[in-house]
């Protein structure tokens, strides 16, 4: 009986988790319309619903009922593939990160992650390198030239910062000894680890909004130069599953830097989730705060940041990391 | 019974989730970032902080018709561009929606002219209509919930969705017909009786023409310098008879020359001559065949315009062609920048130039009959046979492998950016040669936003012409009007009172410091940075305001008149004014601080799109673009005109002539322009807003209710317009994106006979292969930013 009671603790864990992160997707799009408007010194929706609250759902139901144009030269197959992609990948990831400690209910303890892999880290990465193939496979299947730029653009942008993303963790994972995300969070139990590793979060936090695709780092659909860029010729809810997949990437990047630097569900007097969703929306924060601030790189200067800049510092940080570990 | 059950319960169900999804697309209307002309600007407007077109959802601007419900077609739809508007709705998934912005969306508006489409309804569906020209943002607002209205009221989606019968949802409404479904008249409909006012006076009737009766004094003539009658002589001694001066003049030293030695005489005024003529001002012809004198003239004229920098000085060379395809020598080896002219000249008048290296149309659509400013042309599009939905398919343009090719190397892409897209600042087609990210070739493919405004000139009467001069730069506004008055006050002698002066400096002024604030906006979202637009479009608003109060417009205030200006300043102009000058330092400051020494701006523009002085003259640069090469060049200070002598200002320089530099000069312009304001509002003399001397000119209100001379002077120049005596005259001003001129020419009549506009934009943008080759995709966007060109001005 005990595997259908923990089938059962799974199925809903998993379902919370989604709709949860759904959810949040698409309010981190209305905070990020309304915070944007307040940085421009405007409002931002507020008339679907009070305050414009029923905004994302009204984005929903308009994207699903719309259109889904399948270009007639596109690689039919990728094409549709290409969103999906993105967008699991994304939800995936949060297959491993914790929201918080172990809860006993009816005498069973449940831990708050969906699974904790000792390889959590690493099966991190490996899901957000496929993010790669959603945004170069849909540039490509769309065969057209603003989707094919943005979608090199893409790969080429999202393998170099991997490099950067991952080495910049080396040091985190030499101070927790341990890949999982439970173990990482359970030793900043003294103090968080962006304290003494500032600059494995600064080029950790870089490397993220590159990954998101975020400004100062949107070159694979930067409006100005390539029009939608990789997502040009996708309508309806495929593009919507693009901007679900970017809404979710920012979710997952905001839960990676708490877990790894911010002392994950840790904090005073509220419950763990409760800060642990504070800090996933701090952080969402500042990078639309980033967004609203910056911008952009130009391709070339883009990647002599992450080759020339991020991956050596990261190299030295570990070195220096290590030598100090072994004094 | 049954059956009847079933339908009963399937609209049940499909009216309940009508009106969820109803609900839902309302609040959701994409706009697809599109825009044609000077509505656009009014669109965008409607976005920032103000009107804040976000509250109700519809802020997400999609460059992918794909992923757009909406199309504001905001401005004049051209019959250059309908096909690619007609394209983009048809990329658009369903549903969509159209709403048709503006006049001349609406109907052509004030450009019933061979160029322009009667309205966008005659190749698409359209929802709303907003009237104005062009209308306000809080229209745009309005139209928004117009069409949610519309949506809700009218549509039935949910059958549309599940392939059911009898659901309906987009747009719905009949393509119109030209003369069929829609009137052709475009004064609307039971107008057909009476004539279209005016055309009676005009070629090759003039069975109305009274001019003849009235009497003008001769046109103003100037004495020639010591320097002017030099170059004379030497041109005398070198050339003998090819070479006629001109006796009288109004405005600069003018020569007739043979056209076999035109080549040598350019050579020598450009190389060898004291003082040097360095720039091809500007090269245009004039279709004779009109004049009321008709023996006196040759079938065309061609004329150059030459400017000599050290010092300041203009030179005028004509010459005579004959023939119905006249042929004469091209020039481009001796002036690079005389390639587009010349193939302007070509596309309008027929004219062929041996030698020139590329001679096709360049305004007009590459399968365009006739050529347009050739006066046996048809002037107005209702003249001409209908546009419809037909025509908008057949003529695509070009396909862009016809102007770049990839010169067999396999690896290189070529991609063709507009005549549409987000960051061409309106129309105009790059078709770029790439080799990965690095652009191998450029050309430029322009012509799309021909409003034909010359050829406007030669029927509207002096002072009817004065809107059209507004629109030729919509973001420069009364500063447009500027050198097209003082044009015809120069050929007519026209003196203007002091105030009238200031007042006509203040607001020029105000209408650069707007346009920069356009410019800093645009170049910081150029390069990515999302936010500043919103902040400088506040400050903008502010000087719209100032504008509004004093002129009743916003964009295009049609404020100066022949003599003065069109009404004397109101009650309490001048508070708002010493507000705006005392806060805007500091906003200044705020800007400064987030831009100028942003890292990522520098890395963006330092060191990009690089011309130097040399090539900036040879190629006729003009205003903030040539100063960041390093001249201190500027119409304000070396041709003094409107009494700018009496303002204490400065002209800022730089010398990298970057993208980074010409930002610079902008933002310093700022601080320069809010001086010169500054001074013509605490120094702003009393007296008369328009001259006295009533015979050209719109006499002042008060006169004319009052006083019968007065009305007569103003009956005759409100209707049939002044008769401004025979002559020509060339003036050109420093408006905000460099020198623009007005070359009139009258035959004596109430409107000019031919007007000639030369715009800062059209060379500008010809060199931009020189700066962008070399460059990546990124980069060449930067220097669209920095060029800060403007479509109407380049293809007016």
């Amino acid at each position: 009986m005990d595997w259908i009671v923990g089938f059962l603790v799974l199925i809903i864990k998993l379902a919370l988790v989604l709709g949860g992160l759904l959810l949040l997707a698409a309010y981190l799009v209305l905070l990020e319309r309304k915070f944007l408007g307040r940085l421009q010194i405007r409002y931002g929706p507020n008339r679907a619903g009070p305050f414009g609250v029923l905004q994302p759902l009204a984005d929903t139901i308009k994207m699903l009922t719309k259109e889904d144009a399948v270009p007639e030269a596109a690689d039919r197959v990728l094409f549709l593939l290409a969103p999906a992609v993105v967008a699991a990948e994304a939800l995936l990831i949060f297959a491993v990160v914790p929201f918080g400690t172990s809860v006993t209910l009816l005498g069973k303890k449940i831990p708050m992650v969906i699974t904790d892999l000792n390889v959590g880290l690493l099966f991190v990465f490996a899901l957000a390198s496929l993010g790669v193939y959603g945004v170069a496979l849909g540039g490509w299947a769309s065969n057209s030239k603003y989707s094919l730029l943005g979608g090199i653009r893409g790969a080429a942008q999202m393998i170099s910062y991997e490099l950067s993303l991952g080495l910049s963790l080396v040091p985190i994972v030499m101070l927790a000894r341990s890949f999982s995300l439970v173990d990482i969070v359970r030793a900043q139990a003294n103090y968080p680890f962006i304290l003494v590793q500032p600059v494995s979060f600064t080029i950790f936090f870089i490397s993220a909004m590159a990954e998101t695709k975020r400004i100062p780092f949107d070159l694979p659909e930067a409006e100005n130069e390539l029009g939608a860029g990789y997502h040009t010729e996708y309508s309806g809810m495929r593009f919507g599953l693009f901007f679900l997949g970017e809404y979710v990437n920012l979710q997952v990047f905001g839960a990676l830097v708490a877990v790894f630097f911010l002392g994950g569900w840790r904090g005073p007097i509220l419950p763990p989730v409760v800060w642990f969703l504070v800090k996933i929306l701090a952080v969402s924060i500042l990078m639309i705060w980033v967004r609203g601030t910056l911008p952009r790189l130009r391709y070339d200067q883009l990647m002599h940041l992450g080759w020339k800049v991020l991956i050596p510092v990261a190299l030295l940080n570990i070195v220096i990391t290590g030598a100090v570990l072994l004094l | 019974m049954g059956a009847n059950r079933e339908n009963g319960l399937t609209d049940r169900l499909t009216s309940g989730a009508d009106i969820l999804i109803n609900w839902a697309r309302k609040y959701s209307l994409w706009p697809m970032f599109f825009g044609l002309s000077c509505c656009f600007v009014e669109e965008a407007t409607a976005l920032t902080a103000r009107y804040d077109m976000a509250r109700f959802g519809a802020e997400v601007l999609r460059p992918s018709p794909r992923q757009a419900d909406l199309l504001i077609v905001s401005g004049t739809v051209f019959k250059k561009i309908a096909p690619v508007v007609l394209r983009l709705y048809e990329q658009m998934t369903e549903p969509k929606w159209v709403i048709s912005m503006g006049s001349c969306s609406n109907s052509g508006g004030m450009y019933d002219v061979y160029s322009v489409v009667q309205g966008v309804d005659q190749i698409l569906p359209v929802d709303v209509y907003i009237p104005g020209c062009p209308p306000r943002p809080e229209a745009v607002l309005q139209s928004i919930v117009l069409l949610q209205d519309k949506i809700v009221a009218e549509e039935r989606p949910t059958r549309s969705i599940f392939h059911l019968k009898g659901g309906s949802q987009g747009s719905q409404d009949p393509i119109l017909i030209d003369g069929q479904t829609k009137a052709r008249d475009s004064r609307g409909p039971g107008m057909e009786g009476s004539a279209i006012r005016g055309t009676s006076a005009l070629p090759p009737g003039f069975s109305d023409n009274r001019a003849d009766l009235m009497w003008t004094p001769p046109p103003r003539r100037i004495e020639l310098g010591e320097e002017s009658k030099s170059v004379a002589k030497v041109l005398h001694e070198l050339f003998g008879d090819d070479v006629q001066q001109t006796e009288y003049t109004s405005d600069m030293p003018t020569f007739q020359v043979e056209g076999h030695r035109v080549k040598d005489v350019l050579r020598h005024l450009k190389t060898e001559a004291t003082p040097r003529f360095q720039r091809l001002e500007d090269l245009t012809a004039i279709d004779e065949s009109a004049r009321r004198k008709r023996q006196e003239y040759p079938d065309y004229t061609l004329i150059y315009h030459l400017l000599s920098f050290e010092p300041a000085s203009r030179l005028r060379l004509k010459v005579a062609l004959n023939g119905e395809h006249p042929v004469t020598s091209s020039v481009t080896e001796i002036w690079p920048s005389a390639n587009w002219y010349e193939r302007e000249v070509f596309d309008m008048f027929g004219v062929r130039f041996e030698g020139h290296p590329n001679l096709r149309r360049i305004l007009m659509p590459h399968d365009w009959i006739g050529h347009p400013l050739r006066k046996s042309h048809p002037g107005r599009a209702t003249e001409m046979d209908p546009y419809g939905l037909e025509d908008a398919k057949k003529h695509q343009p070009l396909d862009g492998g016809v102007y770049v090719t990839r010169g067999g190397k396999e690896n290189e892409l070529v991609l063709n950016m507009g005549p549409h897209h987000v960051s061409t600042h309106g129309l105009i087609r790059f078709i770029v040669g790439l080799n990965g990210e690095e652009i191998t070739a450029l050309e430029m493919d322009i012509g799309y936003h021909h409003r034909a405004a010359e050829k406007i000139g030669e029927r509207q009467t002096w002072h009817q012409f004065i809107p059209y001069t507004d629109r030729v730069d919509y973001l420069a506004g009364a500063a447009n009007n500027l050198p097209y008055v003082l044009a015809v006050e120069t050929l007519a002698d026209i003196r203007v009172p002091e105030r009238a002066q200031f007042i006509r400096v203040m607001l020029s002024e105000l209408f650069r410091l707007s346009n920069h604030l356009v410019f800093f906006a645009t170049i910081a979202h150029d390069v990515g940075a999302m936010t500043p637009n919103f902040y400088t479009f506040r400050e903008r608003e502010i000087i719209l305001d100032i504008v509004e109060n004093i002129t009743g417009g916003r964009l295009h205030p049609s404020w100066f008149r022949l003599g003065g200006v069109a009404a004397d300043l109101p009650e309490g102009w001048k508070e708002p004014v010493d507000d705006f000058v005392r806060i805007f330092p500091d906003r200044l400051k705020e800007y400064e601080a987030l831009i100028t020494k942003n890292p990522i701006f520098k890395a963006r523009t330092q060191g990009i799109g690089r011309i130097s002085l040399e090539e900036a003259i040879d190629w006729g640069i003009s205003g903030p673009n040539l100063r960041a090469c390093g001249l201190g060049w500027d119409l304000r200070k070396k041709f003094p005109y409107s009494g700018y002598d009496n303002f204490d200002f400065e002209i800022p320089t730089a010398t990298e002539g970057d993208c980074y530099a010409r930002y610079l000069i902008r933002v310093e312009e700022m601080r320069q322009s809010l001086r010169i304001i500054e001074q013509a509002a605490e120094r702003m003399p009393s007296g008369r807003y328009v001259t006295d001397d009533y015979r050209y000119v719109i006499p002042e209100r008060g006169d004319m209710l009052k006083d019968i001379e007065s009305l007569i002077h103003h009956f005759v120049n409100v209707t049939r317009g002044p008769k401004i005596p025979r002559g020509e005259a060339y003036v050109s001003c420093e408006i905000p994106r460099g020198e623009q001129g007005y070359y009139v020419v009258s035959d004596g009549l109430g409107y000019s006979y031919r007007t000639r506009i030369r715009a800062p934009g059209f060379p500008n943008v010809q060199v931009m292969p020189l700066m962008a080759v070399g460059e990546t995709i990124a980069d060449l966007i930067a220097i669209v930013g920095s060029l800060d060109y403007i479509l109407p001005d380049i293809d007016r």
